[in-house]
């Protein structure tokens, strides 16, 4: 009798410790969760670097792939057509190296290449543009700048003649003549030759064979005496110049 | 006396904390069922981003500009020999699309920058014609680029890139400004030496389209001198890099919107000259 009381008193008043177990299990939910975030914290701020591991694990699929596209029963017969492509367009670039002597200035070195086809035949100082800006009166400005690009030379002249352009005289501080006034003709300054590329541009000789190197020209490529020779019987009218 | 009784009552007290600190952790997980409670809890969250911002992201991890193409990808299986087949594929198609490219832009008249990172060397190009050539020292690439196959490589690298914006430590073009003189007096008085040249060390960033940073950087410390400069140069860099808030992270962990930077370190000569020489709205052909 004693033994169904005490059983029927527990079935009533359950252990207390049952409640505290619900509440555990709880707390030990809510501790793993506020740890979790904690330990995602790193990962988030560290997003590539965790792709980055990650991905050396990746199986590598990027062949399969390829061979899926192109098809296991074709990869021969594509590397056949692959090296007939690649043939056909190394002979069409190789199309665009001049025939003939070209040569390259390099304005930001002021050095210059002879080159036939692949091959250097020369190498030298040279100068180019200052990049100076000159400002004159009635908002008149000039930049000295050497023009950039792929340019053929026009025409070839021994013993140049430098027509000053305005600007010679503005610059000197001297009053502007008319078009064919004889001040304008300037005898020697250019050097011995000169190879004419448009638009004024030229490439002549020099009096300032210090200033070899540097960038101090109106805009044409000034070349020492013994170089501007060698340049003037290696390029034919038509040769192409290639500025950068 | 009291001594003894003292250091006992320090070793009781002791004992009574340590067994405080066993109840503890006794306490908080009493059986099995809530220690796997906390421990799913613990995991739940590294767990979900490992499979939802690594493991799906990397499985087909794409560049930005190759997204919408929508390609199906068949995967076969491949035995050795295949395997190196295709190897010697992959290489001839990089090669056949870096030429094609230059072929494109040989026709055109444009100054053009090829960079080959597997050969190790950069070239400025005008009408085909290689001018100047450089070799690359050092390249540190972005670390998403090895995650692409070359299925996707080859998309986004399908066509030149095209110069959008650019800055660096030195001016692209040193322009001088000079009133002209009043008269001979004053123009004798103006000076004729040109100016000695700019020794500033070169780090330069060019920004083109589909999300490609390239870098050309002069192989140097910087000296004191220059510190002041650098610095500017990359508060400038950390202007043009779009900013990602960790929810924007979340949202998209692919990242396939976010730029890929490749930094080329080369010789000073190479960087002043290539930086200078290419225009300001250049092509560029790059083989990886």
């Amino acid at each position: 009798m004693k033994e169904t009381n005490s059983y029927q008193n527990q079935i009533q008043n359950p252990p207390k410790s049952r409640k505290v177990g619900g509440k555990r299990f709880f707390w030990s939910f809510l501790l793993g969760l506020l740890l979790s975030v904690g330990l995602a914290i790193p990962f988030v701020q560290n997003f590539y670097k965790v792709q980055q591991i990650t991905a050396g694990f990746k199986p590598n699929t990027a062949l399969s792939y390829t061979a899926g596209r192109i098809g296991v029963d074709k990869i021969k017969s594509h590397q056949v057509l692959l090296a007939k492509e690649m043939t056909s367009l190394t002979k069409k670039l190789d199309e665009f190296i001049p025939k003939q002597n070209y040569l390259i200035i390099n304005t930001s070195g002021n050095d210059f290449t002879l080159m036939n086809n692949r091959e250097v035949i020369r190498l030298g100082k040279c100068s180019t543009g200052s990049y100076t800006l000159l400002k004159g009166k009635n908002k008149q400005q000039w930049i000295f700048k050497t023009p950039r690009g792929m340019l053929k030379i026009l025409r070839k002249m021994k013993d140049p003649v430098w027509k000053k352009p305005d600007w010679a005289f503005i610059e000197e501080g001297l009053p502007v003549p008319s078009a064919n006034h004889p001040s304008r003709f300037d005898y020697g300054t250019l050097g011995d030759y000169s190879l004419h590329l448009g638009d004024g541009y030229m490439i002549h000789g020099t009096l300032y064979k210090r200033f070899l190197g540097m960038p101090v020209t109106h805009g044409c490529i000034r070349i020492g005496d013994d170089d501007l020779e060698a340049i003037f019987n290696a390029l034919p009218v038509g040769s192409k110049v290639y500025i950068y | 006396m009291n001594t003894i009784k003292n250091s006992s009552a320090a070793e009781n007290s002791n004992t009574v904390e340590k067994t405080k600190r066993k109840n503890f952790f006794v306490g908080l997980f009493t059986n099995w069922k809530q220690f796997i409670v906390f421990l799913l809890s613990l995991l739940i969250f590294p767990v979900l981003l490992l499979v939802y911002a690594t493991i799906i992201p990397i499985s087909d991890y794409k560049p930005a500009a190759e997204i919408g193409a929508n390609k199906t990808q068949v995967s076969v299986s491949l035995d050795d020999a295949q395997k190196e087949d295709i190897f010697k594929i992959i290489n001839l198609e990089k090669e056949r699309d870096f030429e094609k490219n230059r072929l494109s832009l040989a026709s055109q008249d444009s100054i053009y920058l090829v960079i080959n990172v597997p050969e190790r060397s950069m070239a400025i190009e005008i009408k085909g014609v290689q001018v100047r050539t450089a070799s690359i020292l050092r390249v540190e690439s972005d670390q998403k680029i090895p995650l692409f196959s070359h299925e996707h490589t080859s998309v986004w690298l399908a066509d030149p890139f095209v110069l959008k914006k650019y800055f660096a430590t030195i001016p692209k073009i040193p322009i001088v400004i000079k009133d002209a003189p009043k008269d001979t007096i004053e123009a004798q008085k103006l000076s004729s030496k040109p100016l000695p040249p700019d020794s500033t060390i070169v780090l330069t960033s060019l920004y083109f389209d589909r999300n490609l940073i390239i870098e050309i950087n002069q192989d140097a410390i910087p000296v004191e001198r220059e510190l002041a400069i650098v610095e500017a140069y990359n508060v400038k860099k950390l202007e043009y890099m779009p900013e990602k808030t960790t929810i924007e992270k979340l949202l998209n962990p692919g990242a396939t919107d976010m730029p890929l930077t490749i930094r080329l370190i080369v010789s000073a000569a190479d960087a002043r000259a290539i930086y200078r020489a290419i225009p300001s709205r250049t092509s560029l052909v790059l083989k990886l």
